[in-house]
């Protein structure tokens, strides 16, 4: 006999199934009320201080009167919305680093649109990037700023401190892939790193859809966990349908992984062609533009920070920059959490940000 | 105002009535045929499926004036929902027949055995057809076209009727031939005829070859779309077979489940890390890959033959905004390298003017 862990009481069953169904009718007019407005991600206030065409770059508003005297600035990706970092006052890195002392910018990419298809790592990188570090040392007076890559933020953080290392005084890497070619991570393998050239076309995708839609993206994200991020997730959700502010957490959630930019076509190619496929970036061989970028130029302190449990980007991936950089004051800092947790989690809230802070006024 | 929310708060709860009864209704039967398991009816199965309707209906009329954000998420909530029932619904039938199997005297390691088996058989039927019928180049050949129908109407009448001259032509049958090429030029009369004579729109050739080309990379995808449901078909079977795999640990553990919807709790603990045993193979890759590399293949050719439409018509295709968009990114990048430029010569003049001042 298959041992089976227990029969139910018929009647105790459906009443549950009822309970649970009415539960799910008061989720639904719970969330039928809710308007976009409602869902806001963002909270710490902030200015715009530079717009070059659609990307913004925004200073936060400092909660201290003598903030640190060298800026922060944030790198985000391109992937997703770069407000995670802020994403309600309780779950928000700027927020705390704000309250430590650090002055702390960002730039927020936009949403690329079929007119910015063209774009190139070199426009992101050689142009975004290092005008929006120029406005920031022009604005502070100062030769070199701090900056604090996120993901693929923090690999383009690192292709601009190789290319122009006397103007970043320290630098901040979080979740960001390095190695490639680590086999454990699951979305290394969908792009080539086993199998090259039989896996993805990365030129016939973007010559078939021009910038890559975000929802595209995303699905590729779910699939790496199908049942979590798509069942499970949501049959969770119905215990916290009656409780609005854990409910509107996970709608801000929600929303925050459904934003999801369109990436502009030409960025995207090189990025999967040179970075994941090819694994350039180890090897010293990625180009921005006409110039080489060598990690060995990267001599500035180096904080990399990593996730122990990241299923986008396995710690290996990230955790090989301490062979690849040229710095000799290089810390390695992990969190016991997924790569999301990074910027919600209630404990490395308590923690990652003093670390932040501290490492940079050591 | 009041009026409609009286109106909509009344809707709500004769339609929660509605789906409690249903519920409770469909919950009543499913239990009866556990206890009176292995019988032959499938009550659970309506149960998902009344689930289901109802659930529609419900977030057809709830969420009608709702936002983005809230209405996806009520969406999800429903799809996870019936992914919930399918749950149950695959675990009572599987208990069931296993049930069945060991009654006539089989271990249940290999009733599970035999049941997934089974599973597998079922559910790669379909794609097995696909790749049956991927053979039949006619019937291909339709649907292919179906595709176009609305866009290009004359042409796809004809080569409709082309289909059954292509599988004769590609047997050898050069009458067929002659009958196909009568097809296109019927076409060619009802849409772009009287254009003919312009150098460039005539060539029947180009079109033909477009089309040829289109239908191969449609085929291509069709193959590539069955390999990946197969390897699909097989991570979810496995799924379910850890699945039960781990209701019977639990059960050695003393684990309980507590109630209907712990059901869920042993697909919980396995599905994510087979899915990501089976994802990261290099099979999977390399199928996966296939069906990507197709469908762009494939929506590259059907972009081919639709700019020929659009031209016909004096329409912009996407090729020539595209080809637009770049020329203003280029000029875009060459007047920000222009500006910084002058930018630079106007700093340095500027220096140069105080310097000479400064001597002066």
């Amino acid at each position: 006999m298959p041992p089976l862990p227990r029969k139910f009481n018929a009647e105790e069953a459906i009443q549950e199934l009822v309970e649970i169904n009415r539960k799910v009718l008061k989720g639904i007019e719970t969330l039928s009320l809710i308007r976009e407005d409602d869902i806001r991600i963002g909270a710490s206030a902030k200015e715009e201080i530079y717009r070059e065409d659609k990307v913004v770059l925004y200073r936060y508003s400092p909660l201290v009167e003598q903030p640190f005297p060298i800026p922060l600035l944030f790198v985000y990706a391109l992937v997703n919305r770069p407000f995670m970092v802020d994403l309600q006052a309780d779950r928000s890195l700027v927020h705390n680093l704000l309250k430590l002392g650090i002055d702390v910018y960002i730039i927020d990419w936009g949403y690329p649109s079929r007119g910015d298809r063209w774009l190139t790592l070199e426009d992101y990188i050689d142009d975004y990037l290092a005008n929006c570090v120029d406005v920031v040392r022009e604005r502070h007076d100062l030769e070199k700023i701090n900056v604090l890559g996120i993901c693929q933020g923090g690999t383009f953080s690192l292709c601009y401190a190789a290319l122009y290392p006397e103007k970043i005084k320290n630098l901040i890497t979080m979740v960001t892939p390095v190695d490639f070619h680590v086999a454990d991570g699951l979305l290394n393998r969908w792009a080539g790193c086993t199998v090259g050239a039989q896996s993805v076309n990365f030129d016939l995708m973007v010559d078939a859809l021009g910038n890559i839609p975000g929802s595209f993206m995303n699905a590729g994200y779910l699939m790496l966990k199908p049942f979590l991020l798509g069942v499970q997730k949501y049959l969770d959700v119905i215990d916290i349908m009656d409780n609005e502010q854990e409910l509107m957490n996970f709608l801000r959630m929600e929303k925050w992984i459904f934003d999801s930019p369109d990436q502009a076509g030409e960025a995207f190619r090189q990025f999967m062609k040179d970075f994941y496929q090819s694994n350039k970036l180890i090897k010293g061989e990625v180009k921005i533009g006409d110039r080489g970028v060598d990690l060995k130029n990267i001599r500035m302190p180096v904080l990399n920070i990593y996730a122990e449990q990241d299923h986008l980007v396995p710690p290996a991936s990230s955790l090989a920059l301490e062979k690849y950089c040229g710095s000799e004051d290089y810390k390695a800092l992990s969190f016991p959490t997924g790569h999301i947790g990074m910027y919600v989690s209630g404990k490395v809230q308590r923690d990652l940000p003093p670390a932040i802070a501290s490492w940079l006024k050591r | 105002m009041e009026e409609n929310f009286k109106d909509w708060t009344d809707q709500v709860e004769a339609i929660a009535k509605a789906w409690s009864d249903a519920q409770k209704a469909i919950g009543e039967k499913w239990f009866e045929f556990l206890r009176a398991a292995p019988l032959a009816s499938e009550p659970q199965r309506e149960m998902s499926e009344k689930w289901s309707k109802l659930a529609q209906e419900g977030i057809a009329a709830w969420t009608a004036s709702s936002e983005a954000t809230a209405k996806g998420t009520a969406q999800r909530l429903l799809a996870g929902q019936e992914a919930w029932m399918k749950t149950v619904e695959l675990a009572t039938q599987a208990w069931k027949a296993i049930v069945s199997k060991m009654e006539s005297g089989e271990q249940w390691q290999s009733a599970l055995n035999h049941y997934m088996d089974d599973v597998r058989r079922q559910s790669l039927q379909s794609p097995e057809k696909l790749f049956k019928s991927a053979q039949d180049v006619g019937e291909l050949w339709q649907l292919y076209l179906q595709e176009f129908q609305k866009l290009v109407q004359p042409w796809v009448k004809g080569l409709q009727q082309a289909e059954a001259q292509v599988g004769r032509a590609a047997t050898g049958d050069g009458s067929a031939l002659l009958e196909l090429s009568r097809l296109y030029w019927d076409s060619i009369d009802q849409s772009v005829g009287r254009l003919l004579q312009s150098p460039g729109l005539g060539s029947t050739r180009e079109l033909s070859d477009k089309f040829a080309k289109g239908f191969a990379a449609w085929q291509d995808l069709r193959e590539a779309s069955v390999a990946y449901q197969v390897m699909l078909v097989e991570a979810a079977t496995r799924v379910l077979e850890q699945a039960f795999k781990e209701m019977s640990s639990m059960a050695e553990r003393g684990e309980k489940i507590q109630s209907v919807r712990q059901w869920v709790l042993p697909l919980e603990r396995v599905a994510d890390p087979v899915f990501a045993e089976i994802f990261s193979s290099d099979e999977f890759v390399r199928v996966q890959g296939r069906l990507l590399n197709a469908s762009m293949a494939y929506s590259i050719r059907q972009r081919e033959i639709v700019e020929q439409f659009l031209k016909i018509s004096d329409i912009p295709t996407r090729s020539e905004v595209d080809e637009i968009h770049h020329t203003l990114y280029a000029q875009r990048k060459e007047i920000k390298a222009l500006k910084k430029a002058l930018a630079e010569c106007t700093a340095k003049i500027n220096r140069m003017t105080k310097n000479r001042r400064s001597k002066v």
